[in-house]
């Protein structure tokens, strides 16, 4: 039996009495294997300010009253004076008020497709799509972030919220438990999101995290979720997993293909030419994608799964900001 | 490599081609499932080429599933060398009983056992063994070897006219199966079923299978059981005959009876006769004065299954015809008086020793009572408790309380006799005698002898039946009427049991020549001063010749077929299996399984490897 290589990192003895119970199950394979030492190095990155409480490690909305000294602005009529720097009015002889920063937690919504059809290609979409899942969920719970997951399907289920580095054993099993199966609408359950925000004074503004395979015919459906996430102030970041068989089927000849969520079957011709079609389809589909995201300024991702996750983490989503 | 199942071999086609024809028919295309059909939908079909029926592609999977199939049509065919080191020995064993005569299998039951027999040798193999027993009176090993050899003595076998010894013959057909251990036995017996019950035999060294000609149970028959002649009580001097008959059927009969004069073949009588099913009745009719030789035939139109029983002849010259004088040499009066006056043919006069050469001329036998005279007279003889010392037969001494060892109940001379009170008699221990036999022995020596001395028959009482009080017992008088009558009948014209070997004294010229009802003729060389007639196996009239150039009559008589046992020709047992005992040294039936290894498990063991290997491929092909 493999030694899970997470010897000397955070949650190394939750994966052990993982692998221990299920050592068959590929997920807890899978997520034996990351290098998780490397991700302690990585943060989230959010465009919305953090609400979830002081504690955390992400910039707050609020200014005042914080500790930490950002920077000095003029006075403005309904300031509170208490803040009047009164040493540089005293040098200068303008009253300058002084800007603190304060770090609060942040409300974080990693959302995983569990769709039939993440449950192809090889390797599978979806085991990566997990992996993606349980390494951003480590980060986030590094940075004290409050963490919800998300899986999306027929049956929609959800962990959290789950705060603290103690917690991500239980992310760790909430994953593993996951199977893939069944069909989805993805623009109605990413619509249906809203309903899991917390309700208080102040709106929250997550950040939403959504890693799937995005195979949804009509991209204006999915703009229309987008939308809908925004509208509530919500940061959206998407991890769009491909497979490299997705990319450049084989030519298989004379072929039925079945969708692996409706069942629904065309029978064809699997030629050169019948590949080159297909992916010239396949560039505009998933240009059409990318752009309704840029349109809606939401961070884009899109990776295809023989890719490590390391570098998936360390080179594509820090390229799309979604950590530093 | 033989096949034991091949009409499976057809699935070892038709499974392959099953599977083909479903490549062919459903799986010309591959299903290939994708995570969304959206993207394929609606591209054209120039671009991606004409959906169309083709051969299947010759994967891996597809030949392994062909594979498949044909290798379980050919374990289900259960193929199977053959061991050439077990060759079989086939010991054949015909019923040679009156009944096999029977016709209602044309030509005869003996011949439809003749043709199973003879289907049973063309299945052997080289190298295997045959051998031939016939059942007849005795059983008799007609031949022993290649199955060529059995084929020639199978075509001479001939049915016989006396009791099938089947018994003896399957215990003689274990015997010889035994005697080739290194092969393997089989014992067929082929008969009609119509035998009496046997004791259980041994252990045998061979399963017997029993191969029944089909004779149907509802073939019946009707038979003349017995013929006999004596005088009329009411009238001396005239004769009648009682005929004793039997409706051997599950439906009643008329029985026709002609009664012929058998010396002319004149027909003096004749009688009708209904009996019911499975009935017996007597008819007795007067016979004319003269007649010497009596027929009895029953003259139907339609013959019955069986002809052998149909006719019956016996001689009627001197069965209770004239009176027997019998003359009695005896120093005082005995016990043999009264048992000889007891006879009723009899005229007996007794003689002291010193009158018997006067007295003999006009003797039909001569009985010696407690003395014997220096020479036999030329006339039948009964010597009853020969005395110490005499010239004839030398005496070593006495004996009593002596069980019994040898006592043929169906022996003339011992019929009706209890004999248990004969084992504390006295006995004398005789010298072996070169001309007697004998009939009946205990452990210490012979008590009853018979044989031929000079040409005459003598019978031997080798014991004082006085101090035991033999003679007061009922034995006694009968054991004395057995002896005349044996003495009597053993003379010229006289009547046989088939089966029964019959002495005769020898003629000056030494062989004689034997007619056969049938025809045809036997050389019999002496023996000593005896000719041994033993193959007595036809029913009908037997002559015996003169061997010399003259070929003068010596003797005729009638074998008739008076067995009721035989006649009964209706099948009468369920002819199961009798097992073998099992030996180490025995190749037996169950290692004849063994002549041929079936190679169906390690073809099994093959198809579950490649099940396995199919199922591999599947799963790594996903």
């Amino acid at each position: 039996m493999r030694v899970p290589r997470l010897a000397f990192t955070r949650g190394k003895a939750a994966l052990a009495r993982l692998w221990t119970r299920t050592p068959a199950n590929p997920l807890v394979v899978g997520l034996s294997e990351l290098p998780w030492h490397q991700f302690d190095r990585l943060h989230l990155v959010s465009h919305r300010p953090a609400s979830a409480g002081p504690g955390g490690e992400h910039l707050s909305r609020l200014r005042a009253p914080a500790i930490d000294f950002f920077d000095h602005r003029a006075y403005q009529v309904g300031d509170d004076p208490r803040w009047i720097d009164w040493n540089v009015y005293g040098r200068l002889g303008s009253l300058q008020v002084k800007v603190t920063q304060a770090e609060e937690r942040l409300h974080l919504f990693l959302v995983l497709d569990c769709s039939a059809s993440m449950d192809w290609g090889e390797p599978s979409k979806f085991r990566r799509a997990v992996e993606a899942i349980a390494a951003l969920a480590y980060i986030g719970l590094r940075q004290a972030a409050v963490v919800r997951i998300v899986c999306l399907a027929e049956q929609r289920r959800t962990l959290g919220p789950v705060t603290g580095r103690n917690r991500f054993p239980d992310v760790l099993r909430f994953l593993t438990a996951t199977a893939p199966g069944g069909s989805l609408t993805l623009a109605e359950a990413l619509e249906r999101i809203p309903t899991l925000l917390p309700l208080g004074t102040q709106p929250v503004q997550p950040l939403i995290v959504l890693v799937s395979d995005l195979l949804v015919e009509e991209p204006s459906d999915l703009a229309r979720a987008f939308d809908v996430l925004l509208g509530q102030g919500a940061d959206v970041a998407l991890l769009h997993l491909l497979s490299p068989q997705e990319e450049s089927p084989e030519p298989l000849g004379e072929v039925e293909l079945v969708d692996a969520e409706t069942g629904q079957r065309v029978s064809l011709g699997l030629t050169m030419e019948a590949i080159s079609a297909y992916r010239q389809r396949l560039s505009a589909w998933l240009a059409s994608i990318e752009r309704l995201c840029t349109e809606r300024g939401l961070r884009y991702t899109r990776a295809c799964t023989d890719r490590p996750l390391e570098w998936l983490l360390i080179e594509d989503l820090r390229r799309a900001q979604l950590v530093r | 490599m033989v096949v034991l199942a091949p009409l499976a071999l057809t699935l070892a086609i038709a499974l392959p081609a099953s599977v083909f024809l479903l490549h062919l028919l459903r799986g010309s295309q591959w299903q290939a499932r994708v995570p969304a059909i959206f993207l394929w939908q609606g591209i054209a079909p120039s671009v991606a080429g004409h959906v169309r029926q083709r051969l299947p592609r010759l994967t891996v999977l597809f030949l392994l599933q062909l594979a498949v199939a044909a290798s379980s049509g050919i374990v289900l065919a259960r193929p199977a060398t053959q061991l050439p080191g077990v060759p079989q020995h086939l010991v054949l064993v015909l019923d040679a009983s009156p009944s096999m005569h029977a016709t209602d299998l044309p030509p005869s039951r003996f011949d439809a056992a003749r043709a199973r027999a003879e289907s049973a040798l063309s299945e052997l193999r080289p190298g295997d063994k045959a051998s031939l027993v016939r059942a007849g009176r005795s059983a008799t090993v007609l031949a022993s070897g290649s199955p060529e050899e059995v084929r020639e003595a199978l075509k001479h076998a001939r049915p016989g006219a006396a009791t099938g010894a089947l018994r003896d013959a399957i215990a003689l057909a274990s015997q010889l199966t035994a005697s080739t251990p290194g092969m393997r036995g089989r014992i067929l017996v082929l008969t009609d079923g119509a035998f009496p019950p046997f004791e259980p035999l041994g252990a045998l060294a061979t399963p017997v299978e029993f191969v029944a000609v089909n004779a149907s149970s509802s073939t019946g028959n009707q038979a003349i059981l017995s013929v006999q002649v004596r005088s009329q009580p009411t009238a001396r001097g005239r004769r009648v005959a009682s005929i004793e008959l039997a409706n051997l059927a599950a439906d009643p009969a008329t029985l026709p009876v002609q009664l012929l004069d058998a010396a002319t073949g004149r027909e003096f009588a004749r009688r009708s006769l209904d009996l019911p099913p499975d009935s017996f009745a007597n008819l007795v009719v007067e016979l004319p004065p003269g007649l010497s030789r009596l027929s009895v035939v029953l003259d139907r139109p339609q013959p019955d299954a069986l002809s052998l029983d149909d006719r019956a002849e016996i001689d009627a010259s001197f069965t209770g015809l004239r009176s027997l004088q019998v003359l009695l040499v005896a120093p005082t009066p005995t016990p043999l008086r009264e048992a000889l006056e007891a006879i009723p043919a009899v005229q007996l006069t007794v003689v002291t020793p010193e009158a018997y050469p006067e007295a003999i001329s006009g003797a039909d036998l001569v009985v010696f009572d407690s003395l014997l005279p220096g020479e036999l007279p030329p006339k039948p003889v009964l010597i009853a408790n020969p005395p110490t010392g005499n010239g004839l037969l030398p005496i070593l001494g006495t004996f009593t309380a002596a069980s019994l060892t040898l006592a043929d109940n169906s022996h003339p001379l011992l019929r009706g006799i209890d004999l248990a009170p004969l084992t504390g008699v006295t006995g004398k221990r005789l010298a072996r005698l070169p001309w007697a036999h004998p009939v009946l022995a205990t452990s210490e020596g012979p008590l009853i002898l018979e044989g031929f001395h000079r040409g005459s028959p003598v019978v031997v009482f080798a014991f004082d039946a006085t101090p035991s009080g033999f003679d007061k017992t009922l034995a006694f008088p009968l054991l004395v009427g057995n002896a005349v009558e044996r003495l009597i009948a053993q003379q010229p014209d006289m009547a046989v049991a088939a089966g029964q070997p019959l002495a005769l004294p020898a003629p000056s010229s030494g062989r004689v020549i034997l007619v056969y009802p049938d025809g045809h003729q036997q050389t019999i060389e002496p023996k000593g001063d005896q000719i041994w007639i033993r193959d007595i196996d036809q029913v009908g009239r037997y002559v015996v010749l003169d061997g010399s150039d003259t070929q003068a009559i010596l003797a005729e008589f009638s074998v008739n077929l008076f067995d009721p046992g035989e006649s009964d020709i209706r099948p009468r047992h369920d002819l199961a299996p009798l097992p073998a005992a099992r030996t180490a040294s025995t190749v037996t039936s169950t290692e004849a399984e063994v002549a041929v290894r079936e190679w169906w498990r390690v073809l099994a063991v093959g198809l579950l490897v490649l099940l396995g290997i199919e199922w591999l491929v599947f799963t790594r092909r996903g």
